[in-house]
């Protein structure tokens, strides 16, 4: 039996005006999400990560942003076509989102007991007392020891484990049934990463929480996702399962991004070897018109690469790329 | 004739006093670096590996005596650094030069890339101004960016290119010796690769000899050729790469290796490997400064400090029960 996605985005385009003109940061993006299942989105800096998931919380900047075509369901209803009042119900009550830099987005000069039921009391009508107790829990449930004397301390008191684990008691305080986590990882250790990501996973069983995580390491994926989205530039270049995708990559950005990773080895052996290159640059994306954005950059490219958009390329029953060289060789 | 290491660092230790919270307290001090003995052969990548405030950089700066060490010493080509004085250290830099984490906050965003690598030639009065302009030409090619590009400030570069330029300043003078003190963890991974195998070029080139930093096992796998894995200030293992990997003894590079996600299934961890966080520096625990995460520990971990000892050969750990 065929589920219906519990979150679907469709043809996104999300575009800022600057000083030099209008820049496309999402080009017609479709992704889904299933319930239960976490999602992997990958790709290098500036390929628009964080604009998809500030697109899905309504959260871009407007101006100078804007979304300026598709559409977001959460569960079959279209999230652009709700007010801010009817969206603020959604975030934290339905979809919530862990933010890149923990230490920006909570506030120094509260404690983050203070933080957390404050979230709670306005998603859930809670008493102090009962959103205290509650808080409690939530600092509990993601590992943080004596919460009842944590509560009282600010920000800047804890570690970057600890404001990390925070702000997903934060997140996790009204129990959404989409978690974003937008590399929540990347400012900590192995060993804190490590932890973070045991809390999430069981999270994900215990709560049945979907989650979409962000993040430019390949590695992180393999570990954690069930399936991966790989964007190039503002657009899908490559989806499916993660084991095909890590086994089996087809576009040539996702294949190189796997290769030009050093991946940890049981036996380095005693020489040193050169890793892969992707020659060049991530492209000015004021510069991307209707060709494939991966041109200059692809060592399969042809002409029609240069002059229209690259199709749907179908690999397998949950893989595809969208990629000129495929298309030929199919 | 090249046994002679081209760095040799014994005993080097650096405490940060901290001013006192009031006038009858004692002043609190951070053992940031407490005991560290290396050394590195020419052509050779050393690499320091180890969770956040361990001491890395500490030990880069203390090894160009850009901070004071609090005792120890530092050789540099026979030569003890520590015992230089202000003049003859500055004569010496030329022969060390260092590559830090973040090049856009090591740059003067007013200077052009082409000013910014003629830098050190300029401060070590090293050769005549059309030398040094050959030189730069000569250095902004080497490092893989466009002649005309000398003339661009730091911020019409992206963030890989910056990298290059910071390579390209560190290379001018000529020298031995560069710390590399996380050059790549800023970057994205296709530009990671770039800049990892521009360096490893330079040094076959130029027999350059590093001491590379990072807190990325697989990048530390990859570059170097010797590896001193540390927790709070000292090396608790230290070994050639492939015995680092295959013969791993501590239990907390253990724990560091498998807390590295990957992407292979059979591997795949069960749970995070190391619980709780790393212990302040300011007051570090008693005997073997792990005890407090480690899981084997046992009574005499907790009193007694474990000292390096060569358990296999080129292989050392300090660990009671390795
Ligand atoms: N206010 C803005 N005006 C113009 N362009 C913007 C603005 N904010 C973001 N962008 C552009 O949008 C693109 C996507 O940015 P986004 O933050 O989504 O990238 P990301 O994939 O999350 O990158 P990172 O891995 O660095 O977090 C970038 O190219 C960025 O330059
Ligand atoms: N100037 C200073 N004064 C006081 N304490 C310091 C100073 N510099 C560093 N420390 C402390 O010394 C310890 C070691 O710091 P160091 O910067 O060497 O760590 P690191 O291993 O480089 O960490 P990271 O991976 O975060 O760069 C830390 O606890 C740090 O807070
Ligand atoms: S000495 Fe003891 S506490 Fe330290 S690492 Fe070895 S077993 Fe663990
Ligand atoms: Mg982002
Ligand atoms: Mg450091």
């Amino acid at each position: 039996m065929r589920q219906e996605p519990l979150l679907q985005v469709k043809g996104l385009c999300v575009e800022f005006a600057t000083r030099k003109g209008n820049v496309q940061v999402l080009n017609h993006l479709d992704l889904h999400l299933d319930p239960g299942e976490a999602l992997g989105i990958v790709g290098e800096s500036g390929c628009g990560k964080s604009m998809m998931a500030l697109s899905i919380m309504r959260l871009i900047p407007a101006p100078p942003g804007n979304i300026s075509a598709g559409q977001i369901l959460l569960n079959n209803s279209d999230l652009l076509q709700l007010n801010e009042k009817q969206m603020q119900d959604v975030r934290g009550n339905e979809i919530s989102m862990i933010f890149q830099e923990p230490m920006t987005s909570l506030n120094p000069v509260f404690s983050i007991g203070m933080q957390v039921s404050e979230n709670i009391r306005r998603h859930q009508s809670a008493t102090r007392a009962v959103a205290r107790e509650k808080t409690i829990q939530m600092l509990k449930a993601v590992g943080i020891p004596v919460p009842e004397l944590r509560i009282k301390q600010y920000p800047h008191e804890l570690s970057g484990g600890m404001r990390q684990r925070v702000m997903i008691a934060m997140a996790l305080s009204c129990q959404p049934s989409v978690l974003i986590a937008d590399e929540p990882t990347t400012a900590l250790d192995v060993t804190i990463q490590a932890q973070i990501f045991d809390l999430l996973k069981q999270i994900q069983q215990d709560m049945n929480t979907s989650i979409i995580l962000i993040t430019h390491d390949m590695s992180v994926i393999a570990e954690f996702a069930d399936r991966v989205a790989v964007m190039y530039a503002g657009s899908k270049v490559e989806e499916g399962l993660v084991r095909d995708i890590i086994d089996n990559p087809h576009h040539p950005y996702t294949q190189g991004l796997i290769r030009c990773v050093p991946f940890l080895k049981k036996d380095p052996g005693t020489e040193r070897e050169e890793l892969n290159e992707i020659p060049g640059v991530v492209p000015d994306m004021r510069l991307i018109g209707s060709e494939c954005s991966f041109a200059p950059r692809c060592r399969y490219v042809m002409d029609h690469c240069h002059e229209k958009k690259p199709p749907e390329v179908q690999i397998g029953k949950k893989h595809h790329a969208f990629c000129w060289y495929l298309e030929e060789g199919k | 004739m090249n046994s002679q290491p081209v760095l040799k660092v014994e005993n080097l230790r650096t405490h940060f006093k901290l001013s006192k919270p009031h006038p009858f307290a004692e002043a609190p001090i951070v053992y940031a670096l407490d005991g560290v003995s290396f050394e590195i052969k020419r052509g050779k990548t050393f690499g320091l590996v180890g969770e956040s405030g361990c001491g890395k950089s500490t030990t880069a700066l203390s090894v160009l005596r850009l901070v004071e060490p609090t005792s120890g010493s530092v050789k540099l080509k026979g030569t003890d650094i520590c015992q230089l004085t202000r003049k003859e250290l500055r004569h010496s830099r030329r022969f060390m030069q260092i590559i830090f984490q973040d090049p856009y906050s090591s740059m003067n965003p007013r200077t052009t890339a082409g000013e910014i690598i003629r830098s050190p030639l300029k401060i070590l009065k090293i050769g005549t101004p059309q030398e040094q302009n050959d030189r730069v030409e000569e250095l902004i090619k080497l490092v893989g960016l466009r002649p005309e590009q000398r003339n661009l400030y730091p911020h019409q570069f992206s963030g890989g290119q910056r990298q290059r330029i910071c390579v390209a300043r560190a290379l001018a003078p000529n020298p031995d010796f560069i710390v590399c003190d996380e050059p790549v963890s800023a970057l994205d991974v296709a530009i990671q690769a770039q800049i990892l195998n521009l360096l490893m070029r330079l040094q076959r080139e130029f027999s350059l000899t590093y001491l590379f930093i990072s807190h990325d096992m697989a990048v530390i796998q990859h570059v170097c050729d010797h590896i001193a894995v540390m927790y709070l200030g000292k090396i608790v293992e230290k070994t050639n790469r492939r015995s680092l990997f295959l013969n791993v003894k501590h239990p907390y590079t253990k724990a560091l290796l498998s807390a590295v996600p990957t992407t292979d299934i059979k591997t795949k961890r069960s749970s995070a490997p190391l619980k709780g966080d790393v212990p302040s520096p300011m007051n570090p625990p008693s005997g073997c400064r792990f005890h407090t995460r480690c899981h084997l520990a046992e009574a005499c971990c907790f009193e007694e400090d474990p000292r390096l000892r060569e358990i296999l050969p080129d292989h050392w750990v300090a660990c009671h029960l390795a």
